[in-house]
């Protein structure tokens, strides 16, 4: 009994306690939110650019077994958002044109882009004096739900731009990684 | 009250990011193409007259597959171009359900690229032109091209609007 009225007395007394605590003010209060503010800008701002420059891209891939990507790539995700092709770009840049109608004019700021990488690429391997083993490759990571009308406009910004290589980029899930490639939906038997 | 709904949006904001970090694959891969060029001869002086030479050209006889919502038709680039009017150039393997039969259509190219080659004297070519529909879905393209590409007769594909 006598154990039982002092765990009373204690919580009674820790309750009397946080009580007053609560009813101070106290000044370092807002200190845990700045902290916690000061990381979200920091993870947003830096870490999730830095570790992947896919955080952010609203790209849906399909799942599907390729070959690894080259050494020297443009890389852009191209998603369709309320009627329009959303392009953007690994180094945070958005280019954005009608889905139905892209007129030629719609699309030379993103050629512009273009030809400025390439430039930037080739100066950078004259800088470090080392050839790329590929060409340079523009990989697009297009989203799902786009259809091969969407695509024309890209295709005619890359041969604008010089670019003669481009690729598609798939997600190579961990089942499929080392396997072979089959598809139920496009026929055929499937791998044994 | 205002700083806890803060502080419990950050805690959020960190959670959803470690999540979608966890849960994004590791790996990517990608499906090549190419886009042909016109070959120029450009006077080099400077760098021990170094020239640049075409390894594959595309030609009248090259491959060409169209990809439509209902079949694929396969024929050279001619059939598809200057006699598109002709019949008799022309192959078609449609689709079951809706489902694109590449396997069939790989099995059918082979069969008809060496019979050219044997009857006809047209040389095989590493290279295939492929012709989609505008309302064809992008991963449909995407696989085709993957799997047209495993084919031995066939290194490179080129999308049709890739051809300048």
């Amino acid at each position: 009994m006598a154990k039982r009225s002092t765990t009373i007395s204690n919580w009674s007394d820790a309750f009397v306690a946080t009580q007053q605590r609560l009813s101070e003010p106290l000044w370092w209060f807002p200190y845990p939110f700045l902290i916690a503010i000061g990381m979200v800008l920091l993870l947003t701002g830096h870490l999730v650019f830095a570790i992947n420059p896919r955080m952010g891209h609203p790209a849906s891939l399909i799942n599907f077994p390729a070959q690894m990507r080259p050494d020297s790539a443009i890389w852009f995700s191209m998603t369709p958002i309320d009627h329009d092709i959303v392009i953007t770009t690994n180094d945070r840049l958005i280019f954005r044109w009608p889905q139905n109608l892209a007129p030629a004019q719609a699309t030379q700021p993103f050629v512009a882009y273009l030809r400025r990488r390439v430039a930037n690429e080739i100066d950078s391997a004259a800088l470090l004096k080392r050839a790329p083993s590929t060409p340079m490759t523009v990989v697009i990571a297009a989203d799902q739900r786009l259809k091969y009308l969407h695509l024309r406009p890209i295709l005619a910004a890359l041969a604008e731009a010089g670019i003669t290589s481009y690729a598609f980029e798939t997600l190579v899930i961990a089942s499929t990684q080392h396997g072979h490639s089959h598809d139920p939906s496009l026929g055929g038997h499937p791998p044994e | 009250m205002p700083a806890i709904l803060f502080n419990l949006f950050g805690l959020l904001a960190i959670l959803t990011f470690g999540l979608r970090a966890v849960t994004l694959a590791a790996a990517y891969g990608v499906v090549p193409l190419e886009i042909p060029v016109v070959q120029a001869a450009i006077n080099d002086p400077g760098l021990h007259e170094y020239r640049e030479e075409s390894r594959i050209s595309l030609t009248q006889s090259t491959p060409a597959v169209v990809l439509t919502a209902d079949a694929f038709y396969f024929g050279d680039l001619t059939a598809f171009t200057t006699n598109l009017a002709g019949i008799r150039d022309k192959y078609i393997i449609r689709h079951i359900d809706g489902a694109p039969q590449l396997q069939p259509l790989l099995e059918q190219l082979a069969a008809w690229v060496r019979d050219r080659a044997e009857h006809q004297n047209v040389p095989p070519t590493k290279v295939l032109v492929l012709i989609p529909a505008g309302d064809i879905p992008l991963p449909i393209v995407t696989q085709v091209v993957a799997g047209l590409r495993t084919s031995p007769n066939f290194e490179r594909v080129i999308l049709s609007n890739g051809l300048m």
